[in-house]
């Protein structure tokens, strides 16, 4: 499963002491964050909103708004992404790592027929002429498991139901088959019956492709489906790390234990108060 | 709802509208205080000719035979006469419609030229002092009114520097020969003086509509498959800019054609704004009435080319489901 010219040893992603600051007042959002990915792993990427999650995947992607400094270094298969300008990015972004996002809804062009969406994905990329590019889409459209590939590719986005562009939205981050695509919330906008179809097409779709997955969520539950491995951020740091089996069942640090008590609600005896992270972990004023 | 019928419903409130607004028209200007037939002839004039001279305008039919004839007329093309000169409106207009015409299409697209990149400039460039600078500059035009810049445009370049006329105006084609010099000269400083003021107020608008797409969704999805910031604003950012700007643009042409009226007098130019103000200084109202309703068509018709415009523009209007 080892694509990305390493010798197996060299992890796929590696991220040491990120640090990500925003604004003129250099506020620090991100606090020297490490980790790394093994080719062909998925890593879970678990906090609450505003705990530095999507922040960290921007940089990842090298699409955080200008005002952003990051500071530390990342490598994707060796090479430094950090310091690196809009134009030798650009070429790495929808090729060797992609993103899924959390809004389905507004992540596709509304001027564009969504088929045309996919083919510049492939066409920025490779080359190709423009009828292979068609068949491609269609090919691609279809294993995303929509039906009728030929008339969603000529739909435009609000012609779609949200389900339906999420499909379409992993087509585009799979076509060139990355090493690495971040997910990010893919499912969280998506109602429950979407969301369990969509987490099982991402599975057998990072599968087939082969590509290693940064999945985040602020629901252990859905990662615990896709990952082997699970980082908890908190408050810009991460404050545990282990594979899903370890976190979900001894938990260490108190806020991670409350996240496991809040998503195992079976486990509450009828007529208790049901668990709030609050419980476990009382946060500091932030303010 | 199909495109076809999109259409046809905006065709019929067109008409509408220039049924209605011409109503208005009419009504306004003959309702006026004050008898036509007098004011031409004056107060000491004797009752008897002033009778005869409304029985020659048709002044004594009734109101509602004189609407439908005026607006009869004008199906053929014909606006009347005027009262003062007995020649034909239409006669009277069209050349001046073709004058303002020039003045209020080389402004929009200068302004457009300007004001795209600018706006496009001054959005990407927001964080930035380049992008200050561009903000800067659009406000600093917006606060010129028309007349005042063309004022000081005439003061600098055709008094101080001698560069260029001070007033007046020159066909493109005078009696068959093609004068585009003269024909650009003239028009440079008026043109400038509507330019400076719309170009900054354009630029605004495209700019705050480039912020928005820039903090869209879409643009971000763009920039994860490998686009670079530029080329995803131009792939996905000016379609979906457009749909707020070409809004604006139909707005200001309007404004333009009221622009026009004032830049024609401070430079002297025989366009409609001219002819207007000496009709209704002349009390010759049915030449007001003529060019007020040429200037109601004109914005009614760049209303319904905007509305037309959102249709090719965002396929969410076109209406209808995935063929």
């Amino acid at each position: 499963m080892n694509r990305s010219g390493g010798d197996g040893t060299t992890p796929l992603l590696q991220v040491t002491d990120l640090r990500i600051e925003f604004g003129r007042s250099r506020r620090e959002v991100v606090h020297g964050i490490s980790f790394s990915l093994e080719p062909g792993e998925r890593l879970g990427l678990i906090g609450e909103s505003g705990s530095g999650k999507t922040v960290t995947a921007l940089a990842v992607m090298g699409l955080l708004a200008e005002n952003a400094s990051v500071t530390g270094s990342i490598r994707l298969a060796g090479r430094e992404l950090v310091g690196l300008g809009d134009k030798d990015l650009a070429p790495l972004r929808g090729a060797l790592m992609s993103m899924v996002f959390q809004e389905p809804m507004t992540a596709l062009d509304p001027t564009m027929p969504v088929g045309r969406q996919v083919a510049e994905v492939l066409l920025l990329h490779q080359h190709l002429p423009r009828g292979a590019a068609r068949g491609r889409v269609v090919d691609v459209l279809g294993e995303v498991g929509l039906e009728d590939p030929e008339r969603v590719a000529d739909a435009y986005p609000h012609a779609l139901s949200g389900g339906q562009r999420q499909r379409v939205v992993v087509a585009m981050a799979l076509i060139n088959r990355p090493d690495l695509v971040i997910c990010d919330e893919p499912t969280t906008a998506l109602d429950v019956t979407v969301q369990a179809r969509v987490l099982k097409l991402l599975d057998a779709e990072l599968d087939a492709v082969g590509a290693s997955c940064l999945f985040i969520s602020h629901d252990l539950a859905v990662v615990s489906q896709l990952c082997e491995r699970v980082l908890v951020m908190l408050d810009g740091a991460i404050v545990e790390q282990g594979s899903v089996a370890q976190v979900f069942t001894a938990p260490t640090h108190p806020y991670t234990r409350g996240l496991v008590a809040t998503a195992r609600l079976d486990a509450v005896a009828p007529g208790e108060r049901l668990p709030t992270v609050e419980d476990y972990y009382a946060r500091q004023d932030r303010t | 709802m199909n495109l076809g019928r999109t259409v046809a419903v905006r065709l019929l409130v067109f008409a509408a509208s220039l049924l209605v607004a011409s109503a208005a028209i009419f009504l306004v200007i003959n309702a006026l205080p004050g008898d036509i037939a007098t004011a031409i002839l004056g107060f000491g004039a004797d009752p008897a000719s002033v009778a005869q001279l409304r029985l020659r305008l048709g002044l004594d039919r009734p109101l509602v035979v004189r609407y439908l004839s005026w607006v009869g007329g004008m199906i053929h093309g014909d606006l009347g006469r005027s009262y003062l000169t007995n020649e034909p409106v239409s006669a009277l207009v069209a050349p001046r419609v073709a004058v303002t015409a020039w003045l209020v299409v080389i402004s929009m697209l200068l302004s457009s030229l300007v004001a795209l990149p600018l706006g496009m400039l001054a959005a990407v460039k927001r964080r930035t002092w380049q992008g200050a600078v561009a903000s800067a500059a659009s406000q600093v035009g917006l606060s010129i009114p028309a007349f005042y810049a063309g004022i000081l445009l005439v003061v600098v370049f055709a008094v101080g520097l001698h560069w260029l006329p001070a007033n007046g105006y020159t066909d493109l084609v005078v009696a068959g020969t093609w004068r585009p010099a003269q024909f650009l000269q003239h028009l440079v400083l008026p043109v400038a003086s509507l330019v400076i003021v719309q170009a900054s107020v354009l630029a605004r608008y495209v700019r705050s509509a480039f912020v928005e797409v820039l903090n869209e969704d879409y643009f971000r999805t763009a920039r994860a498959v490998g686009w670079t910031r530029w080329r995803a604003l131009w792939r996905h950012g000016v379609r979906n800019a457009a749909i707020s700007v070409v809004t604006v643009i139909g707005l200001q042409l309007a404004t333009l054609l009221v622009g026009a009226i004032v830049v024609e007098q401070v430079f002297r130019i025989p366009g409609l704004g001219t002819a207007l103000l000496s009709a209704v200084s002349n009390r010759d109202l049915i030449v007001v009435q003529g060019i007020v309703m040429v200037l109601v068509f004109a914005v009614l018709v760049i209303n319904l080319l905007t509305d037309l415009s959102y249709l090719l523009i965002d396929p969410r209007l076109r209406g209808g489901r995935a063929r």
